[in-house]
């Protein structure tokens, strides 16, 4: 009996269509079959072959046709099984990476393919347990997660240390892992320049102006803030920094964080003075003192960066400071203030730095809540503090509050300057930019109606591979009116310059340090985690996993739920028993 | 997400109009095709089965990274030089052209003969495509006064595949046709004409349209310039015989002196 089975404009390679073929002929029961699109040529081969069938008369060219001799009538079925489980091919595979879900760490385990990372977005209250349980599993732990003790995040990272394991984070809001971006990152291009960094915007700043010279980061390697607390005592960086150092891919190895506990950086820098390749550091808020041999102590997040790539290059640190020139606006007597609105909290702290620089006189001792600086006359406010989010989005991703500082600060008669950063990349706002555009055009026509003048400058931390699209965010924001910079120090700067300042770029002497000897060698799994594509297991925020996806990597979702029902005491409970001397074999398992 | 495209062929980007709506029509292992409203066809994706005029190449990760994210019947719209899908744009105004590579007298057709020599094709005996029948149309192609709407009737739209055997056989005599013409002209309107019915998959259709005007991909035209061997066995790894198929057709033509 002659069975006919058409799938209508359906397509698949040549070779997937033989092997079907093959299979179909092969299975018990089954006479004969013939596979073949179903064009009039082919229509008349199956009549010829004796697998003519009136249904065939409705195939057409672009259908795949199958005709099967068999007595048994119930093996139809199974053919169709095969043929659409073997047709799915390609949409199969997308099937399969939807049903990579699991609910528990057993699940998520077996889902995963060799898993190495795990990326935990869940509350901070759960994400030291569950990042335990990463170590326990032998995976490295990226906690994008805040609210985390600092004593859970010591003792995490005692742990993995121990274990040859990395914890990035906790609140470590970037990373870039074998070119794999993570959390609110740009999309870099890979090169030969490895970053750790200890601040989520300031490797931003950094790693998109490499890019955006033409080199490249694989691995940036973000620690979380409190990493060089004297209590954390920088474990995660000297292991980030050790691991860049013998990864030969790695030419210059730059290093980013606010100026550590005074013992913690001479812990730092005395790692980095055993190591032979360029280093160049960023104590983002100290002034560099001397430079060293093999250690070039940058100011500034561009100079850091330029100064990378010229390391990169082989060429000799050369960093001159920039400004915008020929800013064609007019400023009263009256106009003095600088106002800038950040979304990126080290860039507002450059800022600050940079203002208390060339304006010390007027600089207040104590820092006043809401304010990263207060001065007289300027200020520079991080949008993303918690003061301003709480129950709100981040400025990153919602334009309510600057807009509402754009206004007021532009409606003040005192204001020269209003500076205001966007950053892009993965977790930011699709089109920020054009959410500002209209306000600031707004704000720059008032105050002329106004009789005044006034310099919105706007710099765009991204690159033309992020989503949003680098060219296109400043060629939004000229057009309203907004004086582009191309770096944040070029913005503070131009600011600065404005209102009749300047900053000083120290100039340095070379000086040499005695320092002891240091043990460079770096646990395999830290190599192979920066060496290698990551298999990511991606605990809490789901949009995580899609982002991992789309950059090729593989990522399995845990949907992950409190146990016990959110006790966090019974929770600790069942996490020691789960983990009852290292043994995972025949714990309970979370579920 | 924006990518680049890394090179486009000419008549994908006489494709590419602004405003232009594709569907994405099929997905295969090394890249996926798309289809405008008239039923034109683009294929986007790597070069393991060389590029083609119809073509927007891409680097294998790029190719990854789209063909995880899209599925059949998702749409793509030219929008500011790029085929914009709702999770990833790909630009192609950077995008170097394909080589048309027209230059059929570089073909060196003694040696391509010599070389086709070590190849067999005796397994054709037992198919619907003996010798003795492609051996006959070729024959037929030469003579104007020959009716041979009845053989491309036989040859179109047969055999396995996503390109029947057939088509590929009739892309390979087109190509051997260019590199040494012999098809009187009124043949090529008539196969003009009949590709236009619905005799053949769409896929196959782009092909053979493009064959009609001198335009193959770069696994046949590297025939020209190197008639080596290992060219022909680097065309033959293309598909599960469709490769083979080509050229097969190309041998035939050639062998009909």
């Amino acid at each position: 009996m002659l069975y006919t089975i058409i799938k209508e404009n359906t397509y698949q390679d040549s070779i997937v269509l033989m092997l079907l073929s093959n299979k179909l002929s092969a299975m018990d029961g089954v006479n004969k079959v013939s596979i073949m699109m179903g064009t009039p040529a082919n229509k008349d081969i199956f009549k010829s072959s004796g697998l003519g069938t009136d249904e065939l008369e409705n195939a057409n060219p672009n259908d795949i046709v199958v005709v099967v001799d068999t007595d048994q009538e119930d093996k139809v079925s199974e053919v169709e099984a095969e043929i659409e489980a073997e047709l799915k091919g390609n949409s199969a595979a997308q099937d399969e990476s939807k049903a990579q879900e699991a609910h528990n760490w057993k699940k998520a385990m077996e889902l995963a393919n060799n898993p190495n990372l795990a990326l935990i977005s869940i509350p901070g209250q759960y994400a030291a347990m569950e990042a335990e349980n990463a170590l326990n599993e032998g995976l490295h732990a990226f906690i994008f997660s805040d609210n985390v003790s600092k004593e859970d995040e010591v003792k995490l990272k005692q742990k993995a240390h121990e274990k040859g394991l990395l914890v990035m984070g906790p609140d470590c809001g970037t990373g870039i892992i074998h070119g794999l971006p993570l959390a609110f990152t740009n999309i870099v291009k890979e090169g030969d320049i490895g970053v750790v960094g200890a601040s989520g915007t300031g490797i931003q700043e950094v790693t998109t102006i490499i890019d955006r010279y033409g080199k490249g980061v694989t691995n940036a390697i973000g620690t979380g803030g409190r990493d060089l607390s004297t209590e954390v005592g920088a474990i995660t960086v000297l292991d980030s920094i050790k691991a860049l150092n013998q990864d030969p891919k790695v030419n210059v190895i730059t290093v980013i964080s606010k100026p550590p506990a005074e013992e913690v950086q001479q812990k730092v820098l005395n790692v980095l003075r055993n190591i032979e390749k360029p280093v160049v550091t960023l104590f983002l808020g100290d002034k560099p003192a001397y430079q060293e041999e093999n250690i070039y102590h940058a100011y500034t997040l561009e100079e850091a960066a330029v100064v990378s790539v010229q390391l990169s290059n082989g060429e000799k640190p050369n960093f001159e400071p920039k400004i915008v020139e020929n800013v064609n606006v007019a400023l009263k007597d009256s106009q003095v203030g600088i106002k800038g609105y950040y979304s990126g909290g080290t860039l507002a702290s450059e800022a600050a730095m940079l203002l208390k620089d060339a304006f010390k006189d007027e600089v207040p001792a104590e820092k006043k809540e809401a304010y990263i600086l207060k001065t007289k006359h300027h200020e520079i406010i991080d949008l993303g503090d918690d003061i301003y989010t709480q129950g709100k989005p981040h400025p990153m991703i919602d334009p309510e509050k600057r807009i509402e500082m754009l206004e007021t600060s532009g409606n003040d008669p005192e204001t020269a300057v209003i500076m205001i950063d966007n950053v892009i990349g993965y977790g930011s706002h699709d089109d920020m930019a054009n959410e500002l555009a209209p306000t600031i055009k707004r704000v720059l026509e008032k105050a002329h109606q106004d009789g005044r003048e006034l310099a919105v400058l706007a710099t765009v931390v991204g690159t033309e591979q992020d989503p949003q699209g680098y060219d296109k965010q400043i060629a939004t924001l000229k057009e309203s009116g907004a004086i582009i910079c191309e770096t944040n120090d070029q913005m503070v700067r131009t600011a600065i310059s404005l209102v009749g300042g300047k900053v000083e770029q120290p100039v340095l002497d070379v000086q040499n340090f005695e320092h002891t000897k240091e043990d460079l060698s770096v646990d395999e799994k830290i190599m192979s985690l920066i060496n290698s594509n990551p298999s990511v297991i991606n605990i809490g925020l789901k949009s995580f996993t899609e982002a991992v996806k789309e950059s090729g990597s593989e990522c399995v979702q845990f949907n992950w739920r409190p146990m016990a029902g959110g006790d966090e005491k019974l929770m600790k409970v069942l996490q020691f028993l789960n983990y009852y001397e290292g043994d995972t074999s025949n714990g309970l398992q979370n579920n | 997400m924006i990518l680049e495209a890394s090179a486009i062929g000419s008549i994908a980007l006489e494709l590419l109009i602004e405003g232009k709506k594709f569907t994405v029509h099929s997905i295969f292992e090394k890249g996926w095709n798309i289809i405008d409203c008239n039923g034109e066809l683009i294929f986007l994706g790597t070069d393991e089965n060389g590029t083609f005029p119809f073509g927007i190449l891409l680097d294998q990760q790029t190719k990854q990274t789209v063909r995880a994210g899209i599925t059949a019947g998702d749409t793509f719209i030219v929008r500011n030089h790029r085929l914009s899908h709702s999770r990833f744009d790909i630009q192609f105004d950077h995008a170097k052209m394909l080589p048309l590579n027209m230059d059929f007298e570089h073909a060196n057709i003694n040696k391509l003969k010599e070389n086709m020599q070590q190849i067999s094709f005796e397994s054709y005996e037992s198919t619907d495509f003996e010798l003795a029948r492609v051996s006959e149309l070729i024959h037929k192609l030469q003579d104007s006064s020959e009716n041979v709407e009845a053989d491309f009737r036989y040859f179109i739209g047969r055999g396995q595949g996503l390109t029947p055997t057939g088509d590929d056989i009739l892309v390979g005599i087109l190509y051997g046709h260019f590199i040494h013409p012999f098809i009187a002209p009124n043949h090529l309107e008539t196969l003009a004409n009949l590709i236009k019915e619905p005799l053949t998959t769409t896929v196959s259709q782009r092909f053979l349209t493009c064959a009609i005007k001198g335009l193959f991909s770069s696994k046949i035209t590297k025939l020209q310039y190197d008639s080596s061997l290992e060219s022909m066995k680097s065309l033959i790894k293309v598909g599960s015989s469709s490769g083979k198929d080509t050229l097969y057709g190309i041998c035939m033509t050639l062998k009909k002196e």
